[in-house]
């Protein structure tokens, strides 16, 4: 690489340069007004005169902290349930409906928690805002911490024992080494998530009291709820900032650094294409990570397929047939019988066993108004999310294929979505809603739309990653057999793009539906300058219940949103991804 | 002089990214005449597979010029096909369906694809295994599906990238019969075939004609026709079988030491 050859600006570079530079400088006067605003703002004065390195260093401390604590977890869960087929039977759904629960679902419970053992100090804040930051990052690591002990060869493994490598020497040798690659890919995706959440993280409201804690993410929020919007885009632009040297310095070195502990190389170089390298790099964690992924996914396929095929074969369930054929052995009258029998037993068991004030508490709850109104909000939820999921699977869909099949669009957009996806969204909602409500001049519509906006703002990196990481490693020979033939244009894409990044765009989809609840909660009620918005759903549900400390609330509303999360990854994605598994291509 | 189908004029590639480029092939020009089986040989890198890559248009050279049929080729063709060392078939598609690929894409008629598919999948002896996908078949029928495919377009040459290199020796041997069997029927419309390998004896076996390569930038240091009379079986263990291997084993090491570019 020569210094000459990074420097040089192709023209097609070049080009945009032009109106961009045009819309600049007819923006000059509204950016020394913008900077006025900056400067002048009481908050910043201070931000940048005594707490500017506090701030960022608060986050980083934050930040970290989560880190180190989801790779302890992650090393020993993961490695448990990888190594012990026992262990792994319970631990890997167990994580799967942990992993289905919004970050902000475990506010309430963690906020309680950390405040009563610290009596409201400062430092139980601290803990708190550091174990939801935690529940934000700690799924993924674990995953690849178990993905990788799962996908050390089973020659691997007998090599070892005939050399009688065990206990540490194994742990050390073997399983530390198969994990690193996967580990890094989890960390990448985890820190993304933790980033994405640190706002909310900063900012935690519950039970009629915010929790801030000065960093730089409760910088952008505090400023955009107090209509700052160029002070809010300041700290954006310094959390990029922090984001990018982060990528450059830790997790890109690191990520080339595992690639010597693979079993096999996954990430072939493109030789052949004119890229920089930064954008070679970005493409190599693309890759790295979506076939990271497409290997994860298959241990914890298996593993439900073999023990709980109850949900995810729901077309064949062996065990209803059985219940059904045993069943029918019985004559008529036999039948009626034990169906009265049943019925006797489970209102003795229920009239025992069940506490007498317990069925009252429950009944009470049940009437309560809210709860008439979580099926509805429910239904809203998912729509919203499903229009969100629509408009990102078009538009990633478009963008994808043709990013990745032209080498000078893929040159100019790559680095500008790396850059894009580390922007925390949620961040950005005081923005977006306040330009889309004096748009349509406050209308429910208007609100409406900001809240699909940031619902898709956190669906659709996911997608778009996915597929341009999928479109790429589409195997050379198969797309040239396909010139070969002649398949052009649509035909190519329809017989040959589509089914290949089909198994992508199902992993896409379960950790864009994963983003996109998480973005729910806080999209659909926000407080800016004192003025309350809302749409109806289970995210407003759960912000005013958090709010107002109504725990049973809160539980029930997190239970439903997991239930859902959990319900539709075991049935649509998982399913989709098994009957995805015959458009992988052959290693 | 038997008339030439391809004519390759003076073929140089040159690989170009941001930080190097590599110099593939230089000079290289030969004609292939009709009814011929040419074998291209020579080092790993040198070049032979980015060549037969120029002759099917997926590649175009850096100067020089492909003429097929008097006419310079810039595009993949349904004139010309090729089987790929890797099989390249869709894991997604059936084996009828795979073979359909290139018609497909000719926009023939579903009907006659069907009919051509079946009559070339049965012509490679895969009838009964239309409906089954290519995960599970053997190395040697998914390089079958391969050959049925590339067969089916009906082309006038058909290009082989090292088509038995990934296969076992005995699954190999039946194949290169098998495709020495297409090549030579009287009646079939492809009939020109060339094929990139670096097993010398399975070049010496199968070729008319056979091109052996200089390390890169790849060149043509030898172009040696075999004058073994067909079919070869008993021959592989002859004299003069031998010398054409030793003859072009040896070209190979004098000309392996890569060149500075």
């Amino acid at each position: 690489m020569t210094i000459g050859g990074r420097r040089r600006i192709s023209a097609i570079t070049a080009l945009p340069i032009v109106p961009v530079g045009a819309i600049v400088l007819a923006q000059i006067p509204i950016l020394t007004s913008s900077l006025n605003e900056v400067l002048s703002y009481p908050f910043t004065a201070g931000f940048f005169a005594l707490t500017w390195d506090n701030y960022v260093l608060r986050t980083m401390i934050r930040m970290v902290s989560a880190y180190a604590l989801s790779v302890g977890f992650a090393l020993i869960y993961g490695i448990t349930a990888g190594i012990s087929k026992r262990a792994e039977q319970l631990m890997i759904p167990v994580l799967d409906v942990l992993q289905s629960i919004p970050v902000l679902g475990y506010l309430p419970g963690v906020i309680v928690l950390f405040l009563s053992l610290f009596r409201g100090s400062i430092f139980g804040q601290e803990l708190a805002s550091i174990i939801l930051i935690f529940t934000g990052m700690v799924w993924a690591v674990t995953f690849g911490v178990y993905g990788g002990v799962k996908s050390i060869p089973r020659d691997i493994i007998e090599v070892a024992h005939a050399f009688g490598i065990r206990r540490v020497k194994y742990l050390k040798d073997i399983i530390f080494p198969a994990i690193y690659p996967p580990l890094i890919s989890g960390s990448i995706l985890a820190w993304g998530g933790g980033w994405y959440f640190l706002v909310a993280c900063e900012y935690l409201s519950f039970a009629n009291t915010v929790y801030t804690l000065p960093g730089v993410g409760f910088y952008i929020f505090k400023a955009a709820l107090d209509g700052r919007i160029a002070a809010s885009i300041f700290g954006l632009a310094i959390m990029v900032v922090l984001v990018g040297v982060i990528n450059r310095f830790v997790w890109h070195p690191l990520m080339n650094n595992a690639e010597k502990y693979r079993y096999e190389s996954t990430a072939t170089p493109s030789h052949r294409r004119r890229q920089s390298r930064l954008v070679r790099l970005i493409l190599r964690k693309l890759r790295i990570i979506s076939q990271d992924l497409a290997k994860l996914a298959e241990p914890v396929l298996a593993l439900e397929h073999k023990y709980y095929p109850l949900v995810v074969r729901f077309r064949h369930t062996h065990l209803l047939n059985n219940i059904r054929a045993s069943w029918q052995r019985y004559s008529k009258p036999g039948r009626i019988a034990g169906t009265l029998i049943g019925i006797i037993l489970v209102a003795i068991v229920f009239e025992i066993l069940v506490p007498p004030r317990l069925p009252e508490v429950v009944r009470q709850f049940i009437f309560r108004k809210e709860i008439a109104l979580i099926p509805g909000y429910a239904v809203a939820s998912v729509s919203r999310l499903a229009v969100g999921y629509l408009i990102a699977l078009a538009w990633t869909l478009a963008a994808g294929i043709l990013i990745a099949r032209s080498e000078r669009l893929f040159n100019i957009f790559l680095p500008i979505f790396d850059i894009a996806h580390s922007v925390p969204a949620l961040a950005l909602f005081p923005i977006v809603l306040s330009v889309v409500i004096d748009y349509f001049h406050g209308a429910q519509i208007g609100l409406e739309i900001a809240s699909i906006i940031l619902v898709l703002t956190g669906m659709q990196w996911y997608l778009l990653f996915n597929i341009i990481g999928a479109v790429m490693a589409i195997p050379s020979d198969v797309t040239e057999a396909s010139k070969c033939f002649g398949l052009k244009g649509f035909k190519f894409v329809k017989h040959v793009i589509l089914p290949s990044i089909f198994p992508a765009i199902i992993l896409g989809s379960i950790q864009a539906w994963g983003g996109g609840w998480n973005a729910t909660i806080a999209s659909e009620y926000i407080n800016v300058a004192n003025h309350t918005y809302h749409v109806a759903g289970l995210g407003y549900l759960l912000d005013i219940s958090v709010a107002a400390g109504d725990t049973p609330l809160v539980l029930a509303t997190i239970g439903i949103m997991a239930g859902i999360v959990f319900l539709m990854n075991r049935t649509v994605w998982h399913y989709s991804l098994m009957r995805a598994s015959k458009y992988r291509f052959e290693a | 002089m038997p008339a030439s189908v391809l004519q390759i004029e003076d073929i140089s590639k040159t690989f170009e990214s941001r930080e190097h480029k590599v110099k593939v092939l230089e000079h290289v020009s030969f004609d292939v005449y009709r009814h011929e089986f040419l074998c291209m040989v020579g080092p790993s890198g040198c070049g032979k597979s980015t060549l037969l890559r120029m002759l099917d248009g997926l590649e175009p050279p850096t100067s020089g010029c492909v003429l097929f049929n008097d006419e310079p080729i810039t595009e993949p063709s349904p004139e010309i096909s090729m089987i790929f060392q890797t099989f390249a078939l869709l894991p997604w598609k059936t084996v009828l369906e795979n073979v359909q690929l290139g018609l497909e894409a000719q926009g023939i008629s579903l009907q006659e694809r069907k009919e051509r598919a079946k009559k070339y999948t049965e012509a490679v002896g895969l009838s009964g295994f239309e409906d089954a996908y290519p995960r599970e078949l053997s190395g040697g029928m998914k390089q079958r599906v391969g050959i049925a495919r590339a067969l089916a377009v009906e082309p006038e040459v058909l290009l082989m990238d090292e088509p038995f290199s990934s296969l076992d020796e005995l699954t190999a041997e039946t194949l290169r019969k098998e495709v020495l069997e297409i090549w030579s029927a009287p009646s079939r419309v492809t009939n020109t075939f060339i094929m990139v390998t670096h097993n010398v004896h399975e070049a010496v076996f199968m070729a008319d004609r056979i091109l052996v390569m200089s390390a890169r930038p790849g060149r043509i240091v030898e172009d040696i026709r075999i004058s073994l009379p067909r079919p070869r079986e008993k021959y592989g263990h002859s004299e003069q079988f031998y010398s054409y291997e030793q003859r072009i084993i040896s070209r190979i090491e004098q000309y392996s030491a890569p060149t500075p570019t």
